[in-house]
């Protein structure tokens, strides 16, 4: 029997794969509600009255009541980039241009589906298009030194190079003690530390530096050919995201890849919605829990 | 309350008749932003990382930058490390008072915003914080204003400092991304 046929899943399948749009307000909200709580920088009157407007929002009946929402909970979203316009990343951006993107697809009645797909194509697309070009424009990722110092500082693979070179943990510390050393040392014009990569080390970073521009085109290719490629371009979002997961604690940021990888979901590439949701509340789970299993250190 | 009803009716059938370029404008709105902030980062100190950060994972992150104010004084310069906070500060807050705490802990609020994208006004309003306070001796050492209790705006600097990796080369660079003295126009 297939996963999506056993009885404790064939109705949340069937929901999931049949009702898009209340789907996405469903996953919109999840998102909004676990990234409202989980940071401290969002304004108190906006965490204060937001998650009240997303349970209105998952219950309410009809598309009007359903925009009104939308509209005040993308002002909630709006005041939050507003206030922390200089200190906030991507996700409250994003997450605010998936506000304004379903407040259109619940106001446009029997096109919601065609609308919303239509600027998840254009968010993801121009999102990592860009991204791709700023990664290859810096001198700083190019070099393999972004990634290299990810290696060296023990925020990836510590414990996966740590089979190859026992000493690996030792030397992460060492250079980790290196960097706090540098930032206790009295203002001068310039200032150096010595770290230790080894060479083995150095070639890794190239080579993740070049795996992460490739699976970034990728991800645009897909997304751009999704009507060729079908389920399969579903698909290779949702490795992306899984690749992510393991190396990088973006939880937030990887749940609204899945949602605009839902959104874009159609007739043809439908059976990947249970997978989408099966992802973000993953995601959701873990973010709100601050755990993540499954990471390779 | 009927007015306000009617107005939330015509603009739910003016977005429904208008989605398709509303969808449109969206895309355009995003693309601006993005390029708006690469433009930032890319003249300015602003970080990779913020206003949007679009472009994260390409450049170092907040946690390599590091905020010193320098004071002049009579018998030299001193320096102190306000984010991230040193012992001695840490201690020094923790022990000022009800006020002086929260004056303290202002400094440092303002101290870790700061790094994300330092600019002048915003190091004016630190350095006109810093003009405010006695500094401790095991902060500032033997350094003591060239007059009266606290150090002069003109005679306090602000520097942001990023640890930045070369891989090749071994070892971690620091450099000045941003320095500012008070009292500057």
């Amino acid at each position: 029997m297939a996963f999506r046929d056993r009885a404790l899943i064939a109705p949340i399948a069937r929901f999931v794969t049949e009702e898009h749009i209340r789907t996405l307000l469903i996953l919109f909200s999840a998102i909004v509600f676990v990234f409202f709580t989980t940071k401290d920088y969002i304004p108190f009157a906006a965490r204060l009255i937001v998650p009240f407007l997303l349970l209105m929002l998952v219950t309410a009946p009809n598309m009007r009541q359903r925009f009104n929402l939308l509209l005040w909970i993308t002002l909630g979203l709006a005041l939050n980039v507003v206030l922390n316009f200089y200190v906030i990343a991507n996700h409250g951006f994003v997450i605010m241009y998936i506000g304004i993107a379903l407040m259109v697809a619940c106001a446009s009645g029997e096109d919601a589906s065609k609308n919303i797909s239509r600027a998840a194509v254009f968010l993801i697309s121009i999102l990592m298009g860009l991204a791709l070009i700023q990664k290859l424009i810096s001198t700083h990722y190019m070099s393999g030194d972004l990634i290299g110092s990810y290696l060296a500082n023990g925020y990836m693979f510590k414990a996966l190079i740590s089979l190859v070179d026992p000493s690996w943990p030792q030397t992460v510390h060492q250079n980790l003690a290196a960097q706090k050393a540098l930032m206790d040392v009295a203002p001068s014009a310039t200032a150096t530390m010595s770290v230790t990569i080894p060479p083995a080390i150095q070639v890794l970073a190239i080579l993740l530096t070049w795996a992460a521009l490739a699976s970034q085109v990728m991800i645009e290719a897909c997304v751009l050919l999704r009507n060729k490629l079908g389920v399969w371009a579903h698909y290779a979002i949702m490795l992306f995201v899984l690749i992510i997961y393991s190396t990088r604690n973006e939880n937030v940021f990887l749940s609204m890849n899945l949602i605009l990888g839902y959104a874009i979901t159609d007739e043809q590439s439908k059976s990947a919605r249970l997978w989408y949701v099966i992802g973000i509340a993953y995601l959701m789970i873990m973010e709100a829990m601050r755990l993540r299993p499954g990471i390779i250190g | 309350m009927e007015r306000g009803r009617r107005m939330f009716g015509k603009l739910f059938e003016w977005s429904g008749r208008n989605a398709s370029l509303l969808v449109t404008t969206l895309a355009i709105i995003v693309a601006g932003n993005v390029l708006f902030q690469a433009y930032t980062h890319k003249t300015t100190p602003l970080l990779a990382w913020k206003g949007g950060g679009f472009g994260m994972y390409t450049e170092p992150h907040a946690e390599d930058r590091s905020v010193w104010l320098t004071f002049t004084g009579a018998d030299g310069v001193a320096s102190v490390r306000i984010w991230p906070e040193t012992a001695d500060y840490i201690a020094w807050r923790d022990k000022g008072g009800l006020r002086g705490t929260a004056f303290l802990n202002g400094i440092s609020y303002q101290a870790e915003r700061f790094r994300y994208y330092p600019r002048a006004g915003q190091a004016d309003a630190l350095i006109g914080m810093a003009a405010r306070l006695r500094w401790p001796e095991n902060m500032v050492g033997d350094v003591t204003p060239a007059e009266g209790k606290v150090f002069k705006r003109n005679d306090i600097t602000i520097v942001v400092y990023e640890n930045r990796y070369d891989v090749k080369a071994q070892e971690v660079i620091r450099t000045s991304v941003f320095e500012r003295t008070g009292g500057q126009s």
